[in-house]
């Protein structure tokens, strides 16, 4: 059996399974998630805002967090383990002036940038008088989401799925 | 005319001759959109677009010192979760221009982090 040279066409859908390969990388498969897992522990709802496949080095997020205030009352913040003691990050967690929103920046300081695909950002600490279903079932959503990575200046990143 | 944090164009100065300069509260790096109309008793041209940059100065550097530092660190924590209604609202500090002073604003400073002008 002699092997023919490539016909038009051979190329042609050759040329679009590659480009159909670069989409689904580029647009389809996020860039990486920014997800909540939440327990309860010494009388606070703790919510873990964790990094989970992250494709890009890491350098800040910014996002606004909605909670349900008739279920919960935000406390305090404790910085999560994807961060090392020599990061030390810049932070900021505040609640707007009407309370159910908190907004949450974290940035490392130029020159910093942590090239690790998962990990815990930071730990939200809520209270709650309420039974422990209500809180359960109390909902968090995500708005004013950014992803940035770092290369010679700030690179905000579509793609990463906040959820 | 210069695009607002709503996305609206609004008149920022109306003058005779043909020059102007916009020194009004602007980040640096940041691209605005201009818009430029001529009146001539109640006729209006339609309007011309265009954009301008202010390379002078540091993003992040909301206290205007040339550095970027900690006191612009206290600064946007001061004044973090305000709006563009609230009274407060401080401008230079919103360098991300979209209306909120939020933890975004806060990765400008640390994108700059110690470094000078």
């Amino acid at each position: 059996m002699r092997l023919q040279p490539p016909r038009t066409w051979h190329i042609i859908i050759l040329t679009l399974i590659v480009a159909l390969g670069v989409y689904i990388y580029t647009f389809a498969i996020p860039a990486g998630r920014i997800s909540l897992a939440r327990k309860t522990a010494d009388n606070f709802h703790i919510v873990s805002v964790n990094a989970d496949g992250l494709r890009y080095p890491f350098f800040g997020t910014a996002f606004h967090l909605h909670y349900d205030i008739g279920a919960l009352t935000y406390d305090h913040f404790t910085l999560g383990d994807y961060f090392s003691l020599d990061d030390s990050p810049l932070v900021l967690v505040n609640e707007t002036g009407e309370k159910g929103t908190l907004v949450i920046g974290i940035s490392l300081k130029r020159g910093q940038l942590i090239d690790k695909p998962d990990g815990t950002l930071v730990n939200l600490y809520f209270k709650s008088d309420r039974e422990a279903d209500t809180v359960k079932d109390s909902t968090f959503s995500f708005s004013n989401t950014v992803f940035s990575t770092f290369d010679e200046k700030r690179v905000d990143v579509v793609g990463i799925v906040y959820q | 005319m210069r695009k607002d944090r709503s996305g609206s164009f609004v008149e920022i100065a109306n003058i005779s001759n043909t020059n102007f300069t916009d020194s009004n509260n602007l980040i640096p790096n940041y691209t605005y959109r201009y818009q430029v109309i001529t009146v001539k008793g109640t006729l209006e041209s339609t309007p011309v677009n265009g954009q301008g940059v202010d390379t002078r100065g540091i993003k992040g550097d909301n206290t205007r010192s040339d550095r970027v530092d900690g006191r612009d660190l206290d600064n946007l924590a001061r004044h973090y979760t305000l709006a563009l209604a609230d009274p407060n609202f401080d401008a230079l500090i919103d360098t991300t221009y979209d209306g909120i002073i939020d933890g975004s604003d806060l990765i400008d400073i640390g994108a700059n982090w110690a470094t000078t002008y």
